[in-house]
This record gives C-alpha cells, structure tokens and sequence, in this order.
C-alpha cells in the first residue's frame, strides 16, 4: 500500500497559524518514520490519516481510496495505535481484542479466536491471554495495543508516539516486533524519540510548525550534519557562551567540567574535537530548540 | 445486514459484560434488586404469620420498588459512553474500526439494555421464588399474571424509555452528573406532581397504573395502560435514534 498525502492543510481556527501547511508526502510500503518537536503538527496528520479528523484541504489516497470517500475501505485496512492507548480494564487481554475484532468486522467466530490468539502470539503476551488488561503495566499496554492493531491485518499501521513511557527493555522489545511488523505492510512511526526511528525506518520525513522540511533517508539526514557535530569539554562560563552559538545535544558532567556535543554552523573552540553525526545530532541541527532530555534515544 | 446483525450483537455482548463486570453496576444492581426482594420477603413472613395484607400488594409492591430505584440505577449508569471511552483513551481506537456509528451505537444501548433487563428478570424470579416458600408455607392460591404483567406494563417500558432518554441526554450534555440530576429530577417531579395529572401521560414508570387485583380499585381495562405504555416504548425508541450521531 502506498499512501499520497497531497498539499494537505489543517487549520483550527480562522486566522490561526496552520496545524499543517500545504504538506506532500508519499510514504511507501516499509517502516516510515515522522519526526518532528511537539507542536509539528505530527498528531494532526496521524489524526487525519487514521480518519479521526478532517483536513482544511488538500487530499489524502491510500492506493485507489480516497480519505474522504473511502472511510470504511480505508477503515479495514488500517491500523492505529494513538499515543494514550486505553483499553476496557474490566476485559482480559483475550476479551479486548475479541471486542476489537468484532469492531473490526471479523465475524466468523473461528477466525476471530485464531486471529486474536495469533496478536497475543505476535506481541508475546499469550501467557497473560486471561488476565484483566486494567492490571497490565505500561510495556504490556502498549504491547496490546499493537496487538489490537494487527488483529484485522491492516495494510498500513500508524504508530504515535510508540516508547513513550517505556522503559530501556520494553522499548527494545516494541522496537523490534515494529521491525518484524513491517515486512509485509507500510508502518508510520510518529515520534519525537530519534531512536526510534534510527533503529527502524528506513525513509522519514520531518514536520516542523506544521511544514514539511525533510524527507529522506536517515543517512541522508545524517550527511546534513556532516562536519558540524563537535564534542568539547567545558566549564560552567564555556557552557554558557557555546549554548548561544551550538544547539546542544547532550552534557555529560565531568568533576567540575562538563562534555557537550553539539552542533551547528558557528566556528568551533580550538580544543573541540570533530566527530561522526548520528541521527540525533542532525535531527537537532535540522530542527533546533531545546533538545535536552527528550531527544535522548 | 446479517453483518449489522453482528456487529450489534457483539457490541451489545461486550458492553454488558463490561457493565455486569463494574463495581458501581453490580452495588446499584444489588441495592435495586435486594430492596423489593426484602419487601417481597416482609409481606411473606407477614402472612404467614396470619397478617391481612390489601389484595394483590405482594405483586405490587415490589415491582413499583423495584421501578423507583431501577430508574436511578439507569441515572448512573447510562450516560455518555463517548465521553466515557474517551476518559479511558480507548475512543480513538474505537472510533477507528470500520463499524458504524449507528451499530456501535445501538450495540453499546442494547447491552447495557439487557443488562437492565437481566435485573428485572432476576427481580421477578426471585419474588415468584419467595411467593412459591409462602404458599408451600400457607397453602394461599397463587396466581402469575400479575407478576409477568407488573414486568411488562411496568417495568419494561419505564426500562426502555428512561434508559433511551438517558442515553440521549449523555449525548446531548456529555455531562454525566447532568444527566442523573435531570433524570432524577424528572423521576421525582413524576413522583410528585405530574404522575395523577393528565390522565397519567407523564407517568413514565405506570407508578399510578391500577393494581392487577386490589380492595379499591382493580385493573379494569388492560388496553388502556398498554397503549400508554406502548406509548413510552415508541418514544424511547426514538430519543434512542435521537442519540445517535449520524
């Protein structure tokens, strides 16, 4: 399935400045990642493509489907995990995506219990088929959630925001059953976390105040910070004034001094060592602002 | 439409389960069934120890009880259920399914519809049950049809048109404190004021309808309350229609 988002315009209020502005953008068959701060206008466009909301202008196919036409087609094929995903908690696991299942228009009883159990199978959470979804923790949740997502296997998946909140272990684990996801379907990732995407896209797009301003691969995205990521070691006044000139990525606080890597366009101190960009470092060049913390992968 | 069928039908099967299954139903449901049950249990114990009791008040009472509070019930739990999947951020999800609106819609009424229903039912076999100990106990005829038609005229109607006027509110106000305020205030003013007025058109729940068999005043004309009571059926079917989004 491809998706062919054309001069798509999202505006809320009259005069208000465009939640999306004039965005083309076809994302292929494959994991695609959407990056961008908060306030890109990321959930805008996972809430008009996931048939949520509809656009100012503009138009949106889903290979013959039209969006706007086509909304139970289109329906049938996708799958969608927001950002706050909830389930029913007095359901079990099993329970739930049965539920989801006959919201999904599956209603053959035996293809729904061997579509159900086949996402408990996918997402590792069979053993816990019985129990109540409102004792699950956070890694589990989201782990039904792409369950509840894969049930009627959807040709396209929309992922928001998926690792947020999860811990290092959780995180890898939903990395990887994105991976495996992926290789029969398009899946779009959008996130604000740059591991995300760079352990599993292989194109992406980034969304700033509601505009497209990248569209490629991550290596391509790599190569724009190519010879403006620097690492140098600095006190509390080195700090301040590099801050104004660079766009930090990361500190490390060393004793009394502090390594920054950073990157930017400025001329670097004599004592700053040069290195290899990683995505991180080109999506904070790319899109600047404040990048501590939650940029971390 | 076999497939409208299913899709309603499994909404209507989760949605009463997931309402059997909350805290607040199963207290309200308790509370709302074991109330007329006591009565029932009362009036038993009572004759069997000799009391005369009014004709017929067995029967009734504890389905006008159960009537009374069954409308509370519905107060609080029928409302929004937008609002309600929206809080337990399960709406988008929901909302994204190929099923209609109409179909979620009518799915989610009938299960917690049936729900009702199923305390209803429990109601009246469990006042059969202690009428079935007293006359094993007093050896007094017994007689089913008022119990059966104290569920029909009564009961069911009030269950259809009130839990349909509920659902509509929460769709409308998307408040649910609104909606049992106005529910319960609307029950009251019944109650109250307007249930004798009017040849009895605002008596949702057949609180004033004439008892099955009485020292006073017995029901003469069944055909009368039953076109008033298909009456509140037809208007709950279409505040029901009014509640959904189309």
């Amino acid at each position: 399935m491809v998706i062919r988002i054309s001069n798509l315009t999202k505006v809320y209020r009259r005069g208000a400045v465009p939640a999306l502005d004039d965005v083309t953008l076809d994302i292929p068959h494959g994991t695609f990642g959407l990056l961008g701060p908060n306030g890109a206008g990321k959930t805008t466009l996972i809430k008009i493509l996931s048939t949520q909301m509809d656009a100012s202008s503009g138009s949106v196919t889903m290979d013959d489907f039209d969006l706007t036409k086509d909304r139970t087609e289109i329906r049938r094929r996708l799958g969608y995990l927001p950002q706050h995903f909830g389930t029913y908690p007095q359901l079990t696991a099993w329970e739930f995506l049965d539920y989801m299942a006959i919201l999904g228009d599956i209603h053959n009883r035996r293809s729904r219990l061997n579509r159900v159990e086949q996402a408990l199978n996918e997402v590792g959470l069979y053993e816990a088929r019985n129990r109540r979804s409102g004792t699950f923790s956070g890694g589990m949740m989201r782990r039904l959630g792409i369950a509840q997502t894969i049930l009627t296997d959807p040709e396209f998946l929309i992922v928001d925001e998926p690792t947020v909140g999860l811990d290092p272990e959780e995180r890898i684990r939903f990395r990887g059953i994105l991976g495996r996801l992926s290789s029969d379907r398009a899946i779009l990732i959008s996130t604000h976390i740059v591991g995300d995407i760079s352990s599993t896209c292989e194109d992406l797009a980034v969304l700033d105040v509601g505009r497209l301003i990248f569209r490629g691969s991550p290596g391509e995205l790599i190569s724009k910070a190519d010879g403006k990521t620097w690492e140098v070691q600095v006190d509390d006044a080195g700090f301040e004034m590099l801050s104004r000139m660079f766009r930090v990525v990361t500190v490390n606080v060393e004793g009394d001094m502090m390594r920054l890597r950073m990157v930017g366009d400025g001329e670097p101190p004599a004592d700053a060592e040069a290195v290899a960009p990683n995505l991180e470092d080109a999506y904070v060049y790319f899109v600047g602002g404040d990048t501590t913390g939650e940029i971390a992968a | 439409m076999l497939s409208i069928f299913h899709n309603v039908w499994g909404v209507a099967r989760y949605e009463r389960k997931m309402l059997l299954r909350t805290t607040k139903f199963r207290i309200l449901g308790g509370l709302g069934m074991s109330i007329p049950v006591l009565l029932g249990i009362g009036f038993a114990i009572a004759e069997a120890n000799g009391a005369e009791l009014p004709v017929g008040i067995d029967s009734y009472v504890p389905f006008l009880v159960y009537s009374f509070l069954q409308t509370i019930v519905i107060a609080f739990i029928v409302g929004d259920f937008r609002a309600a999947d929206e809080q337990a951020h399960i709406y988008e999800v929901v909302a994204g399914r190929p099923i209609s609106t109409a179909e979620l819609v009518a799915g989610k009424y009938l299960g917690i519809v049936s729900a009702l229903v199923f305390l209803s039912l429990g109601v009246l076999l469990l006042t059969l049950s202690i009428q079935a100990a007293k006359i094993s106990m007093t050896g007094n005829p017994f007689i089913i049809e008022p119990y059966i038609g104290y569920l029909v005229f009564m009961n069911l109607p009030a269950l259809i048109f009130m839990s349909s006027v509920t659902f509509f509110l929460g769709a409308l106000l998307r408040r649910q404190a609104a909606v049992a305020l106005i529910v319960i205030g609307y029950l009251l003013a019944v109650l109250l004021f307007l249930g004798r007025r009017y040849d009895g058109i605002y008596d949702f729940g057949a609180f004033f309808m004439p008892l099955y068999y009485s020292d006073l005043i017995g029901l003469a004309d069944i055909t009368q309350v039953g076109l008033q009571r298909l009456f509140y059926v037809l208007l709950g079917i279409g505040f029901f229609g009014f509640s959904i989004d189309w």
